[in-house]
This record gives structure tokens, sequence and C-alpha cells, in this order.
């Protein structure tokens, strides 16, 4: 007991430093002097940690008076342009001491920071995007960020932190359901969305077909989405960017970290390759799930299996003080058998480096190449058909950026990317001695872009900042490859066939091209309120072809080509952001509108696998998206992140010569099509050492095709008559969940940290549908089901340790 | 250099893990109804039965069958514009019949007037290349594995039937029909004259097997699974499979996927979505309205199959007893009790 009570003073007396060491330090510098001339100066450098020296991405840098500021690239780089004098300025960041400069400055100045890590003590931090501060300056609209500390706060699954389940928690990203894969931004397809971990481009961003990301929890600095306005680099989707960044390996001492879990272990390893000057970090997962599965009482999921493992490393080193490089890898490995018939398997594997060089101090130049492949199989043992198919993506992309700062008031970045993907469509063979399949292969397709852009950060008045790119793209399909032609104003079919055309290598198959340009314009009447606008167009040539309510680790990808035109969209936003409450409360109002052309949709009953006639099953259509999100976030003792988006998603396919009409070629709701989400989320620090956290979210239900008849042909009785595509929806989505999390406690050697959560994942047990189906039995009345993949109570407790 | 090693160890208590899938109301109204026809010619002739009726209204009244539209005019015609009158059957309502000598060299519609006046047609269609020839019929007994209530996993015996053809012509496509006989004798304590009865058993509901010759090597079928059903005492004695193989024409064989498609819909991640089916009708008074069903033009292969499961060393006994006071059920004692049973033997029993 004596024991007891001296441990609890012990931590009571570390509490106590620690909060002496929470305390923000002011120091004072001057740059220059005040009979320089100049007005104005540019303070800029680099934020790194303390401990590792790793580069700290996203910290905020903010002028309190002034009201201004900005946050750290990601190579924890950043840049303020500020009159002469003296200004009071705070450097902070989630996880670390905050660090207060009374900087007096007359001309431009470096000021490079080693932040040190918050103490054990950290307060909970409430999910959010941007911090109010950049919600006001940023220039680029709709954009969010989220660090690793928050992703941690989110619902977890399984005890899993994971980025995909936690972006679902911003306003405007929705999924079709849980265990989806992939998700939705702004009524965009999960297609439509550009997923890179470091300058690596993701394909497929899930393990066991959607319920968990494959990016590393232990791995990540944090995340940035752009679900609006995307910079000048990125490009080929719609609808948004998903950058993953990777934390730099620790360049002063080794470290181990893992974690054991119910779905799966971790562990990760980084340290110096060269103390102070370059580090690695590296890091692996691997699943155990099967007996989890072996509980649901279905023959066939008791009898499936699933396992996954990823593999990730990055490497960084300064080469001297003005040039930078690194390299990042990533290889993944997924299977899941479902039933005793059908076997899945699929993998990633992708490396990127980057070299970074500061040619001056105005002029900083930075090349990228990243090479990688997806790569997916699905096993049918279906008696003497028994059948491995397969497709592959490959990919080959690179840019080249320069960043110019002109002047304390504007930024140029100039640069060019290039990309070359080729899709190995779909392999067939026969599998088993007694299989009767005939093997198909069909052609390769190869897909070419070059885009040079050039973009702008322009602060035009103290009020009044712009933000424009200018992108040109120029894309081929190339051969070798053969085209079908058909009869002229018919509908695509076999019957229809007149010719085929065959391409050599190389040879122009089609090629398109087009400007993309972007423009936000933010303007900051007050130190507390800015509005923003929007315009953003894209093009994309890679698609997805699924059309199941959740796409499959096995849907091809397909370029555009002779038949398929690139898919466009044309994005317009608006918002307004403001402190209100003393600056305690955030608020911000944004409307966007997109308007899409040449998308791919599908024929009923079409035939996506092993067809090298695709353009027969795909109808062209166009699509709209429009919307309102509103974000309220409070922080303090009680802390709480609110936000409801109202928003529709749809679509339209009319006749023409060459295709049918889609219910008609009225508008109809796309398959993600939810007006009304609404989540919230709370944390509340209950004592010294005890906060708890409640998440809630509700989202209309996706819209589905029912069934409205039913006939007989022969043998088979009770067909069902389907209504139009998507005329109805499924129950509406709803979730509590809580989290009670005592500590964190050191003990008497200072040498552990620990710390218990109890926390219930679906607190009411509500079988939310991920889907809906009908069975009508012959001679039986119609039934209708509901699948809840995740259709029960998931409580658990989680103890967390860490070794000094 | 300064060791950090930080380990999570996760402890996590499942209270339950509900049923994944279970039944919901969902408000779904619709009054829409579409005409239903269904038919069949082959290159056989004979008898040709075609059904007129109205698709029913979920949610009300008898949901699950069809309303027979009677009054109905029913003509087949060829090329050569001859036409061939189906006659309303008075025991089978909606039901219309006709005797046909069918021309493999003549391409078939149908003309149907409904009372309201709407015509309905059917595309023209030749008679498709001939059915090749079954080369064998075959039986096994295979272990289905099912799972209880209360989750235990169980094994449940079936008969499985498969077809062996001979070499297909390039495009070929298929669709087998697969009807059951079945003996029954009866059997219990103190039944001094026990009667045999042959009974029609209704084997392939919702069972649709189709297969075209691009998805075989060699264009050859071997053993192809047509049907599987229970091994109960239907099959004590012997049990004959009467196997129908059709060739259809390509569209008839898309169409059938797509049924196949979607009464097979189940709820899984996987599944496509479901869409408006076409057959090969058409409303011709008012085009927009859907027409359900398919009027098939078919050539057809048959063979009568009798499986002895004793022979190959599967034995399931007889539910009758023969001790007294067993609980037997009545169709041990009465044998016509049996659905579609007779006791007219008929003339192609061999056993």
């Amino acid at each position: 007991m004596i024991k007891i009570k001296f441990g609890l003073l012990f931590i009571f007396v570390l509490l106590g430093l620690q909060m002496i060491g929470q305390e923000v330090i002011t120091q004072t510098v001057t740059f220059g002097t005040p009979n320089s001339g100049a007005t104005k100066a540019r303070l800029s450098g680099t934020l790194l940690d303390e401990e590792s020296g790793q580069a700290i991405i996203g910290a905020t840098v903010l002028v309190e008076k002034l009201g201004i500021g900005t946050a750290s690239d990601a190579n924890g780089y950043y840049q303020l342009d500020l009159s002469v004098g003296d200004h009071a300025i705070t450097f902070s960041f989630t996880g670390y001491t905050p660090q207060k400069y009374q900087v007096s400055i007359y001309q431009n100045a470096s000021l490079d920071l080693e932040m040190a890590t918050a103490s054990v003590l950290l307060d909970q931090v409430v999910i959010e995007g941007d911090s109010e501060a950049d919600l006001i300056q940023q220039n680029i609209t709709s954009v969010e960020r989220l660090n690793i500390e928050e992703l941690q706060q989110k619902s977890q699954l399984l005890g899993e932190v994971d980025v995909l389940r936690s972006i679902q928690s911003i306003s405007g990203v929705t999924s079709v359901g849980d265990g989806a894969s992939g998700f939705n931004v702004r009524g965009g397809n999960s297609d439509e969305n550009l997923i890179l971990q470091d300058d690596a481009l993701i394909i497929n961003p899930t393990h066991t077909l959607g319920f968990f990301s494959l990016f590393h929890p232990d791995m990540i600095s944090g995340v940035s989405l752009y679900k609006g306005n995307q910079p000048a680099q990125y490009g080929g989707r719609l609808s948004s960017v998903l950058q993953v960044d990777l934390k730099e390996g620790d360049k002063n001492d080794m470290k181990a970290q893992g974690g054991i879990g119910l779905a799966a272990s971790r562990l990760t390893l980084e340290g110096p390759i060269k103390k102070g000057k370059s580090s690695f970090i590296i890091g692996g997962r691997a699943s155990y799930m099967d007996y989890i599965l072996n509980l649901v009482k279905d023959i066939n999921v008791k009898n499936s299996h699933t396992f996954f493992y990823d593999f990730t490393a990055k490497a960084d080193a300064r080469l001297s003080d003005k040039t930078k490089v690194g390299f990042s890898g990533l290889i993944t490995s997924d299977e899941f058998q479902f039933g005793s018939d059908i076997n899945f398997e699929y993998q990633t594997q992708t490396i990127s480096g980057y070299i970074s060089h500061l040619v001056s101090d105005k002029w900083n130049i930075r090349a990228m190449l990243n090479i990688g492949q997806y790569e997916s199989s699905l096993l049918d043992i279906e008696n003497i058909n028994s059948s491995i198919y397969s497709n592959k993506v490959k990919y080959l992309r690179g840019s080249i950026n320069n960043l110019f700062i002109l002047n304390e008031n504007m930024n140029v970045f100039v640069g060019v990317a290039a990309n070359r993907f080729t899709i190995e469509p779909g392999i067939l063979e026969p599998f088993g001695e007694s299989s009767t399949t005939v093997p198909k292969i069909l052609s390769n397709q190869l897909g070419t872009s070059i885009s040079p852009y050039a973009q702008i950060e322009w602060d035009i008045t103290p009020s009044l900042s712009l933000f424009g790119v200018m992108r040109y793209t120029q894309y081929s399909n190339l051969g070798p490859g053969e085209v079908a032609q058909y009869e002229p104003n018919q509908i695509r079919t076999a019957e229809s066939l007149i010719n085929t055309v065959s391409y050599n290598d190389g040879e122009s198959i089609a090629s398109y091209n087009g400007i993309e340009p972007r423009l936000s314009l933010n303007f900051k009447p007050s130190e507390n309120f800015s509005i923003k606008a929007g315009y953003n167009k894209g093009f994309q040539f890679l698609n997805q072809i699924s059309n199941t309510a959740s796409s499959t680790p096995v849907d091809v990808w397909q370029l555009s080509g002779a038949y398929t035109e690139p898919q466009t969209s044309d994005n317009y936003s608006l918002g307004f952001f403001g402190k209100v409450l003393n600056a305690k409360m955030d608020v911000g109002v944004e409307a966007f509108y997109r308007d899409q052309n040449a998308i791919v949709e599908y024929r009923d009953f079409p035939d996506l696998i092993l067809n090298e006639f695709l353009e027969r099953d795909l109808v062209d259509g166009i699509g709209r998206a429009y919307g309102a999100e509103l974000n309220i976030s409070k922080k303090g003792n009680t802390q709480f992140d609110f936000n409801y988006t109202y928003s529709r998603s749809e679509r339209k396919v009319e006749a023409t010569s060459t295709q049918r009409a889609v219910n008609g070629g009225d508008w109809f709701s796309s398959n993600y099509d939810k007006p009304h989400v609404l989540n919230f989320n709370m944390s509340r620090k209950v004592k010294e050492k005890a906060s708890l956290s409640v998440n809630f979210t509700y989202s209309t239900g996706r819209p589905l095709t029912a069934p409205i008849s039913n006939f007989t042909v022969d043998n088979v009785r009770n067909i069902p008559i389907f209504s139009e595509r998507n005329q109805f929806r499924i129950p509406s989505y709803h979730r509590l969940d809580i989290a009670y999390t005592v500590g964190p406690f050191l003990n008497k050697s200072g040498k552990v940290e620990s710390s218990i959560t109890l926390s219930v994942y679906n607190l009411y047990n509500r079988k939310n549908a991920y889907s809906v189906f009908f069975r009508q039995r012959p001679f039986q009345r119609l039934n209708t089901f509901r699948v809840a993949t995740l259709g029960s109570i998931f409580p658990a407790v989680t103890y967390n340790f860490k070794f000094k | 250099m300064k060791r950090y090693l930080s380990l999570g160890a996760l402890l996590f208590i499942i209270l339950f893990i509900v049923s994944c899938i279970d039944e919901i109301d969902l408000d779904i109204n619709s009054d829409k109804r579409s005409v239903v026809i269904n038919g069949l010619i082959t290159d056989k002739g004979g008898e040709s039965t075609i059904n007129v009726a109205l698709s029913p209204i979920l949610g009300i009244g008898n949901d699950n069958i069809l309303d027979p539209i009677l009054g109905a005019q029913v003509v087949l015609k060829n090329s050569q514009n001859e036409s061939f009158n189906y006659i309303e059957s008075l025991e089978s309502p909606g039901d219309y019949t006709a005797f046909l000598d069918i021309d493999i060299n003549e391409s078939y519609h149908i003309e149907i007037t409904l009372p309201g006046g709407e015509l309905i047609v059917s595309e023209p269609q030749s008679i498709p290349q001939k059915s090749p020839e079954i080369e064998n019929l075959d039986f096994d007994l295979v272990a289905v594995e099912t799972i209880s209530e209360s989750g235990n996993v169980a094994e449940r015996e079936t008969i499985e039937l498969y077809a062996t053809t001979s070499t297909l012509q390039e495009n070929t496509f298929l669709r087998w029909r697969v009807k059951g006989e079945y003996q029954f004798v009866e059997r219990a304590f103190g039944l001094l004259n026990p009667r045999n009865c042959f009974i029609t058993d209704n084997l392939d509901f919702n069972n649709i097997v189709i297969a075209e010759s691009s998805d075989f090597s060699d264009r050859k079928i071997t053993n192809l699974p047509l049907v599987s059903t229970s091994f109960n005492d239907r099959f004590h004695i012997v049990y004959l499979f009467n196997v129908f193989q059709y060739s259809i024409h390509p569209e008839e064989y898309e169409y059938w996927k797509q049924v196949d498609q979607l009464i097979n819909i189940d709820g899984t991640l996987f599944d496509p979505p479901p869409g408006v089916i076409f057959g090969n009708l058409t409303n011709t008074t008012n085009p927009d309205q859907t027409v359900q069903g398919y009027f098939s033009v078919a050539s057809e292969s048959f063979q009568r199959f009798f499986a002895v499961p004793s022979r190959k060393g599967y034995f399931i006994d007889s539910e009758c007893f023969t001790r007294p006071g067993a609980p037997n059920p009545q169709r041990c004692v009465d044998c016509t009790t049996i659905l579609n049973s007779t006791l007219e033997r008929p003339d192609y029993w061999v056993f």
C-alpha cells in the first residue's frame, strides 16, 4: 500500500514537472537593424524534432497579433512574410512543446528550430483539420490535415489506428459502408482519389477487402487530404488527393516500437545510418484474424481465411546543407479466401526516391521518381471450370519541381510530371489438371502522360491572396493493340462489329490533351474571418472498372482509349471561415459544386472481367455533385468537433446512337449518394489523468435498386423485376463509440509509460446495413435481408506501454 | 545509444458476434406490373405450351404467383407467314397449347394479342444448330458442409448428376433441364399387397445450367454437374433422371446468364448490382412497356438415366418401417398421397 501511495506521489511529482515543462518558452531574437530601409522581411527556416532530427510537418507558425501564419511543409520548412518590426511568433505542433519567439526583424532571415516532444501529459486532441489559423490563412481551399495524434483519437476497430477510417470523419468524406474498400470525396467515385505515400502511388490502399488500410500507423507523420483545390504537382484524379507522409528515422538514436493487437501486430525500427546525417525507418505488420471468422455462424465465413502483411521502409540523408536525398518503399500482400471456393490474393510493390537541392535562398529544386505495381488474382474453384484470373497495373512516374521565392508576397512553383502506366487487364488460366477452362490473355494497355505546370501563391494585398495553377496535360494511349470498329450509329455489340484495327508498338491509338486551370482566392476582411472561393479542373485517364457497391481487389483498371475519353471534372467551392466566442470556437461553412463529363457508367449486366470488348459494356454519362459542409469545433477542457454535410451525387446516361439510356436518360443517384452526413466527436478531461471521448456518426442510407415485382420462366420461379437504378435506399447508418482513457503513468524508474483505454465501438449495437438483398423462394413471399459487416457491439480494453 | 522500446499489448474481448444477415422491413411500393410470356418450341415439334400472365404487385395478395391472362390470342408464325394457332387451356389458366410440326430450315416467332388489343411479338428465330449428343450421364454421392443453428459444422449427403457431351461445334450454346422420377413401394406392418407408385419429382426448381463451347478446352464438356439433390429415400430403389439438353441462341444464353445472376444475389461484397432484364418479346402497341419472359426456339437432345445408388455402394434406407406400431408417414401405406404420383408404371420404366 505504501508502495502504491509512493508511486502515486511520484507520478504527481512527475506530472507537476511535466506541467512546468509545458509552459511556453519565450526567447528574443533580432535580425538586422531598424535603419535598413526595408518595409518587409521574410522569416524562414526548418522545424526539426529535437531528439530525432526529423522534419516536423504541418507545424503551425503563428503571428498572434496579426492573426497570420503558415504551416511547415514536408521538409519541415516554413516561411513567413512580415512587416519589419517586432512580432511575437509561436511555433506549435501537437505533441511538441510550443515555442514563442519575440522577433525583431528588419531583413530576410532564417530561424531554424529544434522542438522538444511534449510531456506524457499531453492533452487529448480533438480530431480536426487545419487549425483555425490555417483555415483562415491558407490560400488553397478545402485541405484537411491530420497528424498521428489526431489519427489515434479516431474510432479504432480492433485497436487498429487506420488512416482511411479516420478521414471518414472529415466533412465531405464518406464510404459506402463498414468495410468498404476506398472512400468517396464530395460525391466522387473511390477511384477518383489520388493516394500517395510519400511520393509513391498507391492503387489499392486497403487490406482485408477494405477493413484496414495499408498505411503503417507507427510510421506516419501526418495525412493531408485535398478535397477541393489540388496543388499543381498533383493530377490525374478528379476528386481528391490523399497524401500520407512517412516519418523520417531518428538521426541520433536507435529505437524500436511495436504493438500487439487483436487483428495484427506490428514492429518498427529506426535509427541513424550516419549519425546526425542520415537515417532509416523500417516497419512491418502481419495479421491473424481467422479465429474471428471462425466465430461467425455462416459456413462460408467459417471456412474463410484472411492474412495480410506489409513492409514499409524509408531512408533519407542530408548530403550537404543544401542537398537532401531519400527513398521509401512499400511491399504488401493480402490473401482472402471466401468459403472454400474463392481465393483472392493481391500485392502492392512500390518504391520512390527523391533529391532536393537548395540552389539559392530563393530557389529550391526537387526531383522524384516512383516505380511500382499492383497485382491481384482470383482463384475460383468451380468443379470442372476451376481457374485463376489475374490482372496487374504497373507504373513509372517522375517529376521535377522548382520553387522560386520571387519576393515576400509571391512564390512561383514550376515543374513537369510524367507518367507511364501499363495495364495487364486479365489473364485466365485453368486450375487443376481436370479443369476445362480455356486460357485467355487480354492485350496489355499502355498510356503515357506529361504535364508541365506552374503555380503561383500571391498575397495581392494583406487581406487578399491568390493561389493559381495552370497545368497542361498531354495523354496518349499507345500500341501495340487492337481496336474494334463498329457500324456507325449502331449500339456496340458483337453483331455491329465490322473490323478490327491493329496498332504497332508505340503507335498512338488515341491521344487527348487539355488545360487544367485551378484558382483559389482568399479574402480576409479581418483577423478572424475569411472568405475563400476556389475552382479546380481535372482530367482522369485511369479508371477502375467496377460496378459493385464496393470495389473489389480484382477490379480491372482501364486507361482512356479509343472509346473511353478521359473523365473531366470542374469543381467549384465557396467557403466562409471564422473564429467566434473569443476565438475559442471555429466555424466554417463551405459549399461546393462539381460538374463531370465522360464518366464511366455501366449497362445492366455488364461483363467486366476478361472482356476484350469492354466498350460494349460501358456507357458514357455526365455527373454532378453539390452540397454544403458545416464545421464547428471548440477547444478547451471540453473540446468537440462537429460537422454536417448535405450533398447529392447524381449521374445521367442518355441514349445515343451507340448506347442505351440508363433510367430513361434521367438523373439518378450514384451508388454513394448520401444526402445527410453528420459526425460528432467530443473529448473531455474528466480528471487529471482520465479523459472521455465520444464519437457519433450518422448518414443517409446509400441508394438501392430494389425489386418491385417478379415473374417466372420455365423452371425458374420468382425472378425479381427490379426498379430503375438506385431508386430506393438502404436504412440509414448511425453509430456511437466511446472511449475512456486512464493515464498515462510513469513507473517508479521513469522508464515505462503506460495507459489503459476502455472503448466500445458501436455502443448501442446497431446492425448497420452494408447491403440489402432480396430473396423470394418459390411459392413464398419476398423477404428483405440486411448484411451488416460490423453489426455488433465491439468493446475493447487496450493496455499500452512504452519502454524509454 | 539510447534504447527505445514501445510495445502496446492489446487485450480485446468480443462479447458476441451476432449473425451478419437478418431480415428487415423496407418500404418499397410500386404498382408497376409486366406482361410475362413463357414458351418453348424445339426441333422435335409435338406439344408446345405458351403461358401468358401478369406479374404480381409485391405486398398485395398472393405476390409470389403470376396472374394468368385469359382470352389472349396466341399464334406461331414462320418466315413464310404460315400461322399455327394455340388453343387456350381449360385446365391450366393462362396456358395456350398447340401441336406443331417444326421445319428446321424455318424461322419462327409468336404473336400474342392481349384481351385489351395490345400486340406482343417475339423476335424471329431460326432453329439453332443441332444439339450435340449426350454421350454419358453419371452420378456420385457428395458430402456438402452445412452449419447448424448451434454453429456446428455438419455434412449433408447429396446426389450429383453429371453430363458428358460429344465435341461441340463452335459457337454452341447449351442449356439443360432435368426432371426426376422415382419409384416408391408402400411398406408398413401388416400391409399385404404393397403397391408401387411412380412419382414425378420437381428436381430443378431455380436450377439454371448453361454452357458455351468457348468456355471448354477442345469444346468438350466432361462431367458437367447438372443437378444436386438430397440423398434420401427417393433413392432407396432407383431414380430416373430425364435430361433435356437444348441448343439455344446466344441471345437466349445471355438471357439465362442474367436470370441466374438475378436469382443468386445474396448480399456478398462482390454482388454485381441488379438490372432490368430484357427477353426477346416486345409490346409493339406500347414499346415502353417491358415484356418479361422468353419465347425459346431450341434444338433438343434427350436422354433417360436410371441411377441405382446401391450399384455404387451407396445405400439409403426406406423411411417406412415394418415393425408393429412404427410411426409411419401416410405415404408408406398409401403412396398415391405423394404429390405427382401415379400407380401406372411408365412404359419406359425398365426396373
